[in-house]
């Protein structure tokens, strides 16, 4: 018995003993209160913010599929295509699979951004200056952010806090473009012109984002402001012109380290891709830690090795893209087929007797050879990878360049400098001095050269561009003149005077109103939000 | 094969041994001559009873058609008489005493038999709660090798679903249905009194002397925070006083996948190919195609003919005071897939003895090694990579890319021939126990328990399963370590026909789990495999902690008059560390009543009603399964390059902190009644589970970055109702007895946290979220299109939500349709024996179940992840082939306007079906007759044929979500031989 009562107090014991055995200890974790206590964790969230971007335009479905409505691009009229189909024929449903991922990707880099944006001035030990670094590439990826979902959806919810809203209002246009200026202009402030070392400089290029950067991307924010639907004109045009001045005139005085390269054919090269000179703002990947999915997106399906076939070009688009080493090193020069063994190339027009399912000009510019630091051999039947790592090209020189000489063109005067800027963009296109733009052109002249070199500039580029050609398209209203040309679908003449004629493959049918200029929401939020039905 | 032997030889060099061993003793004793009949209750013969001698039962003899034996044995042996379906006899042989009659008494109406419940047990007849028991007879010819082979479709209110046909796969079991949504529902399973934390996966079903089902709330609230989904409670065996027991016992089973996808032939697939695509196919290819010169049949290719091994050898004796049990297994499972195979090695002792008067200790040990030797291929990729390709580049040896459908994914003969991996789990789990007798009926037991589990991977992947592919590889390591204290102070007297039995219970656990893990690309030599992370170009490494503690008091009073009226109330409080302070504290009461009607006065004179009682329940159960610090909102971890291999680590706050979120709540009543009439044993039970405070993962709007967060909020219902029937059909010299149990079960949610619906199961690839929650549906339920035909032109046409007809329909046209769970589930045993010939035949079927045939849908569609098709009738009986358009099964492929989601009803199949689990035609043979063994013959089919009108490879194996077959694994159709040696 004693025994007995001698295991009952051990036992009893055991359980006092333990007064905190239910609290606890999550090691190795770290709760949103206790960080930004040390410097290192400001490294730490800028980490974070940019892995969430990186992911966010890391593949096609992510990023880039409302880019479709621009006169550049098609898609395939078979295959997996269903949703991309529906951007291209203006049909969107909210149903679309692909969509909702473009929309919430959006949202979860504003959120990876606010929470830099609200915490990160408490860290102790750096000076105001490093945290307002930090806070400043929040804030240009936040107005990032907002500007492609004003431009996509219109009207939004804005996520300022980290908190869930089922409830969260949407915001007008106007608001949304005031909050992206605001943020762009922390940006502008806090921005350094240069980083110095690893990560946020790779020797060559700045990968964080820059002040110059971010003042490009100001100037492009304030054309689209000018444009539809704001249409706030002349003033916002002017502000635009000005911005890029800055970054022109800072490039040309040797402040800003960028220049054009001077092929074109290096602009999307594999050779160039660490190290660009005129890419203001890149979104970097590695085959090892953080690929990208480009590589087969835009090619054929029917080719020699098989691509995606995402996307092609629009004939008619390819017909008008002035001849030259641009439009050479935008498109695939011929598209490879097999036969039997061997590799026969082909114009892209060639229909295989009338069997090709979708026979279309094809981009070239997201391709990479299976071997790594290898541009893409058409010619050879190797074919590429599913994972590539091409820097992700946001913003470039040349675009600024565009973007002053129209901006300025737009507001109605027509300078040395804007025509200055617009020849070095086009001499570089035609592989020549060739001067075509000069001073005696009207201001409205110019200001479409600009528009349309800048289409030429970035064409089939949708990997999170800045500014896509079907965003340009957007500000100036011209969707709709590009949606009653796919309706009538006429036949063109590939080469003049071959006699082959050529169409787009996708029919646009219905009647245009300016619902098609936005994206319905996507409906598995509409069923948590009233305010979004 | 050489390892196999090697298992083979050890195992008979352990068995001659034993039996060199055996062969000595032998003890000069009187003998006498004695004889007998042998009957039932009913007062008939029963022939083939075996008659022997306990103490050695080489000497033993069979009855005759009269029921008559004679045999010549020692005096003071123990006489044994035995038959299959009745309680074993026994009788001592005395001095001058000659005959010896035996009633048998049949072992399904064995009401005295005891039954584990939680923290204690109690006889069948004195159950107030709804529990259900599966014995070891019901099981041992049968060749199981999981617990949940042995639970499927043997016992009413438990449905298991085989979810993949992948050896060492685990299956999906519910009790009493689905009571959680975002959290597990699994039941909890118990093993010799200890809480089983790291999985059924170590323990040998051979080791298995009974399962406890306990489905209703009376019998789980003890279980309180985790008794929610049920419990089922693991017995194992345990030796007997007597002569040694030595059996050995091997089996080799040999598997075959059962049916498969009907898929173009390389040269239909070329053929095809040229039709849609254009002429992607040259003339030269075409002819090599044709005449089989090219191609691939990958479905061949995959498969093989794979041969599975299980040996059991089990020891087991006991003296006065000390019972000890040993045994060792060894299983090697072959996928019929190729490369993959599935281990384990086992071994037990059970030791229990009686120290003192007042003291018996018992230990129980059971250590086992699992390894699984590669993965499941992609099902999905076999059934759609392009017969017409190259399987790798003849020049550099590289495997190609599929380069016409897929267009994500790595070749699956490529990954499944050039990677490899292994996966071990190493286990320990020790149980000790003291069991103090105090004072006539007062005990104390004082148990304690240990899980240890290690569970290493190790992974290789090669750069030549692609153009551009990059080689890989990693090692992990998680450990879990799992205790438990449990102090049960036990009491039972009777006065004057009140029989009172009362516990109360101290109990205190705690699993803690690190984990460790490496892993590189870009090996600068393959050669190295995974063994040299220093190869690897790239780096990175992750580790893990987490933590959790329960804290558990338990009271129980069992209570009855005369074995009349019975009554249990139990109360149980758990604290869980999961939960922050104030919402820690969980508290689960429950009540039982019962009245055994037969065992009133007035029923004594009738003979009709052998047994009748009625049972009614009431309790609250819980589920605490959030992970640990799931409450505390902690910064999420993620990596990036920076255009670089180095991995820059990053955090950011990707989830919200809930600091309210406390238990969730299950409610069940259930209603009882156990009748015996005419030899036919008959159980019914109706239950009413009714879970309140969901653990609910409410979505996140994808405004506010998307993604779940934990509330307490939502409810959802199950009812349904459990019927079970044993019975002789014929019981003479041939004895068929039958058992049907049949279950059904009606899952309703009631409320999701205020959601007006949820969607699930969404791929965004293919359509959308393909299943939706919402309150009056049940869980698993279906969102599809309204499919109804082809347009003119064969494009889909769907119905719209105003009745219309669209081919391109919007989300507002989606409707509710099927469900994922069966309502009914079945399982109906039969045996049948004469003499030494046992025949056992295993049905199984579930009922008013559908599957979304995701894998039908990517081989007859153009999809987000198959750009073309590989079902041969989405070809032949397409659209564009069919000349005759009202024989099209398929829509055009051709045609753009055309819109294929796999979320339509088009592939949203009935996947009702009935099983022949299992069938087996054992022979016995005495161990009189071949005087050294009882030896045990078996031959069996396992999955032998299914009747279902799934058109999928099986309709009970799911790989998404809830049913959702998208490149399932099948169950394989499996003949087994055994032969079993009892010395």
């Amino acid at each position: 018995m004693k025994k007995i009562l001698y295991i009952l107090l051990v036992s009893s014991l055991t359980f006092t003993a333990c007064t905190d055995f239910l609290e606890e200890n999550p090691y190795g974790k770290q709760s949103s209160n206790n960080f930004f206590s040390q410097k290192e964790d400001l490294a730490a969230s800028l980490n974070a913010l940019y892995s969430v971007v990186a992911t966010s335009q890391a593949q096609n479905n992510y990023v880039g599929t409302n880019f479709l409505a621009g006169d550049d691009i098609s898609t395939h009229p078979g295959s997996n295509k269903q949703p991309l189909r529906e951007y291209d024929q203006y049909n969107i449903t909210d149903n679309n699979s692909w969509m909702l991922s473009l929309w919430e990707q959006r949202y979860k880099v504003i959120k990876a951004a606010n929470f830099i944006i609200n915490n990160a001035s408490r860290t102790p030990d750096v000076s105001k200056e490093v945290i307002d670094e930090a806070v400043a590439q929040a804030h240009f990826w936040r107005a990032y952010s907002l500007f492609y979902l004003v431009t996509t959806w219109g009207e939004v919810p804005v996520m300022l806090n980290e908190e869930i809203n089922y409830n969260a209002k949407v915001w007008s246009v106007e608001d949304i473009y005031t909050q992206i200026l605001s943020d762009l202009e922390i940006a502008e402030a806090g921005c350094p012109v240069t980083y110095s070392g690893a990560p946020y400089h790779n020797g060559s290029m700045n990968v964080a984002v820059s002040k110059p950067a971010v003042k490009a991307a100001m100037a492009y924010v304030y054309m689209c402001m000018a444009g539809w639907p704001l249409n706030k004109g002349v003033e916002y045009y002017t502000l635009a012109a000005n911005k890029a001045e800055e970054v022109i005139d800072l490039v040309d005085s040797g402040t800003y380290q960028y220049r054009l390269l001077d092929n074109y054919a290096d602009v999307y090269s594999v050779k160039y891709t660490q190290s660009n000179p005129e890419v203001l703002l890149g979104i970097f990947y590695h085959r090892d830690r953080t690929p990208q999915m480009m590589p087969l997106t835009d090619l054929p399906d029917d080719i020699a090795y098989g691509g995606w076939h995402d996307t092609q070009g629009e004939i008619k688009y390819w017909k008008e893209f002035p001849e030259g080493p641009r439009k050479e090193a935008t498109y695939l020069p011929k598209l490879p087929f097999k036969d039997g063994a061997n590799v026969v190339l082909h114009d892209w027009w060639y229909d295989n007797n009338g069997t090709r399912k979708s026979v279309a000009p094809v981009f070239n510019k997201s391709t990479e050879s299976a071997t790594r630091g290898e541009e893409f051999d058409y010619t050879s039947p190797l074919a590429p990878p599913q994972f590539g790592q091409k820097t992700i090209q946001v913003i470039r020189l040349s675009e600024v360049y565009c973007w002053y000489a129209e901006a300025s063109a737009r507001t109605g005067v027509v300078t040395n400098k804007a025509v200055d800027v617009l020849n070095r963009v086009r001499n570089r296109a035609d592989g020549a001095v060739s001067n075509r733009y000069s001073i005696a052109m009207s201001a409205e002249e110019l200001a479409e050269a600009a528009y349309n070199e800048h289409g030429w500039e970035i064409a089939g580029y949708y990997w999170c561009g800045f500014a896509p050609r079907a965003r340009d398209m957007f500000r100036m209203n011209r969707i709709k003149e590009h949606f009653e040309i796919r309706k009538k679908n006429e036949p063109i003449e590939v080469v003049d005077g071959s006699g082959i004629f050529r169409k787009e493959v996708l029919d646009v049918t219905g009647e245009w109103d300016d619902s098609k200029m936005y994206c319905p929401y996507p409906y598995a939020d509409t069923t948590f939000n009233p305010n979004l039905r | 094969m050489k390892g196999k032997f090697l298992h083979f030889i050890t195992i008979l060099s352990l068995l001659a041994v034993t039996l060199s061993a055996s062969a000595k003793e032998n003890t000069p004793q009187e003998q006498i001559k004695i004889n007998g009949t042998i009957k039932n209750e009913a007062g008939e013969i029963v022939i083939g009873t075996t008659i022997f001698i306990k103490e050695d039962s080489l000497i033993g003899t069979v009855a005759d058609e009269n029921g008559h034996y004679t045999l010549t044995v020692p005096v003071g042996s123990t006489l044994t008489a035995s038959f299959l379906g009745y309680q074993t006899l026994e009788r001592r042989v005395l001095k001058g005493i000659h005959r010896y009659d035996f009633i048998l008494k049949e072992e399904s109406q064995t009401l005295d038999e005891v039954i584990v419940i939680g923290y204690g047990e109690v006889k069948k007849s004195d159950l107030t709660g709804s529990v259900s028991t599966i014995g070891s007879r019901n099981f041992s010819d049968q060749p199981v090798k999981s617990i949940s082979d042995i639970l499927q479709g043997r016992t009413s209110g438990v449905e298991v679903t085989t979810i993949s046909g992948m050896p060492g796969a685990a299956a999906k079991v519910r009790v009493r249905g689905t009571t959680s949504i975002n959290k597990s529902s699994d039941p909890l399973y118990v093993i010799d009194g200890i809480i089983s934390s790291s999985g059924l996966d170590g323990i040998n079903p051979q080791d298995i002397q009974s399962m406890e089902v306990l489905k209703d709330a009376s019998s789980t609230a003890v279980y309180g925070s985790r008794g929610a989904n049920g419990v089922i409670l693991v017995t194992t065996k345990g030796g007997e006083q007597g002569r040694a027991r030595i059996s050995f016992d091997a089996k080799v089973g040999v598997s075959e996948i059962r049916k498969n996808y009907n898929l173009l032939t390389p040269y239909e697939y070329a053929i095809a190919l040229n039709d849609i695509k254009g002429n992607i196919v040259s003339d030269a290819d075409l002819e090599a195609y044709r005449t089989g010169e090219k191609g691939i049949d990958w479905v061949d290719l995959m498969t093989r003919t794979a041969i599975t091994q299980n040996y059991n050898l089990n020891v087991s004796g006991g003296a006065k005071r000390v019972r000890y049990l040993i045994s060792g297994n060894v299983l090697d499972q072959e996928a019929v897939t190729i490369n993959s195979k599935y281990m384990r090695y086992g071994v037990r002792a059970n030791i229990d003895a009686d120290v003192r008067r007042w003291l018996s200790v018992s230990m129980k040990l059971n250590g086992s090694i699992l390894h699984q030797k590669n993965g499941a291929p992609n099902w999905f990729h076999v059934l759609n990579f392009s017969p017409t390709m190259e399987l790798r580049d003849p020049v550099t040896g590289i495997y190609n890319n599929d380069p016409y459908n897929i267009g994500t994914g790595y070749n699956p003969y490529g990954v499944m021939t050039e990677n490899y991996s292994d996966s071990y789990s190493y286990n320990l789990n020790a149980n000790g126990r003291l069991l103090f007798k105090i004072a006539k009926g007062l005990t104390l037991s004082v148990q304690g328990g240990y899980d240890y589990n290690h569970s290493p991977s190790y992974a290789f992947s090669s750069s030549k399963l692609a153009p551009g592919a990059t080689s890989s590889m990693s090692n992990s390591s998680a450990m879990h370590r799992y205790w438990q204290n449990t102090n049960n102070l036990a009491y039972s007297g009777t006065f004057n026909g009140h029989t009172i039995s009362a516990n109360a219970v101290w109990e205190m656990s705690g699993v803690k789990d690190t984990a460790l893990s490496i892993s590189g690309s870009g090996l600068s030599n393959e050669s190295v495999g995974y063994w040299d992370v220093g190869n690897a170009a790239v780096r990175s490494e992750s580790n893990g902690y987490t933590e959790s503690s329960l804290l558990s008091g338990i009271v129980r009073l069992n209570y009855d008059y005369k074995k009349r009226y019975f009554v249990t109330a139990a109360f149980r409080a758990d604290g869980s560390s999961k939960f922050q302070k104030g919402n820690r504290w969980g508290f689960f009461p429950s009540a039982a009543v019962a009245w055994d009607i037969a065992q009133e006065n007035f029923m004594k004179k009738q003979k009709v009603v052998e047994h009748l009682k009625i049972r009614a329940s009431y309790g609250v159960t819980g589920n605490e399964g959030i992970s640990a610090y799931s409450t505390l909102g902690m910064l999420s971890a993620t990596s990036y390059g920076w255009g670089t291999s180095t991995g820059y680590t990053g955090y950011w706050g990707n989830t919200f902190a809930t600091p309210d979120l406390t238990w969730e709540k299950t409610t069940q009543y259930d209603v009882g009644l156990d009748l015996t009439i005419h030899g036919i044993n008959f159980s019914f039970d109706w239950f009413k589970k009714s879970t309140v405070d969901l653990l609910f993962q409410k979505q996140v709007p994808s405004y506010n970055g998307g993604g779940t967060f934990w509330v307490n909020q939502g409810a959802l219902d199950n009812t349904g109702f459990e019927l079970s029937l044993n019975t002789f059909v014929v019981d003479r010299a041939v004895k068929w007895e039958t058992s049907v149990n049949a279950t059904y079960i009606k899952n309703t949610i009631i409320d999701l946290a205020g959601n007006d619906f949820v969607l699930t199961a969404n791929y965004s690839d293919l359509g959308g979220p393909m299943q939706i929650m919402k309150p009056g549906y049940p869980l698993g339920s279906f969102y599809v299109y309204d499919w109804v035909g082809f347009n003119d032109e064969g494009a889909n046409l769907y119905r719209a939500a105003d009745g219309s007809l669209t081919t391109s329909p919007t989300s507002s046209d989606l409707i509710i349709k099927g469900q994922a769970t069966p309502k009914w589930t079945l399982g109906w045993n039969n045996t049948i024996s004469w003499r030494g010939l046992s025949l056992n035949i295993f049905f199984n079927g579930a009922f008013g179940m559908d599957r979304l045939n995701m894998s039908r849908f990517t081989t007859a569609s153009m999809s987000g992840v198959s750009r073309f098709i590989t079902l041969r009738d989405a070809y032949f009986y397409g659209w564009d082939y069919v000349k005759d358009k009202s024989k099209a099964k398929y829509p055009s492929i051709s045609n753009t306007d055309n819109k294929s989601f796999a979320n339509s009803d088009f592939w949203l199949e009935d996947a009702s079906f009935f099983k022949l689990k299992n069938i087996t035609l054992s022979y016995m043979i005495p161990r009189y007759v071949t005087r050294f063994a009882e030896i045990h013959l078996s031959v069996s089919a396992q999955d032998v044929f299914t009747i279902t009108k799934y058109k999928g490879m099986d309709p009970e194996v799911y790989s998404g979500y809830d049913g959702l077959d998208y490149g399932a694994y099948p169950v394989p159709r499996t003949f087994t031989f055994g032969v079993k040696l009892v010395f």
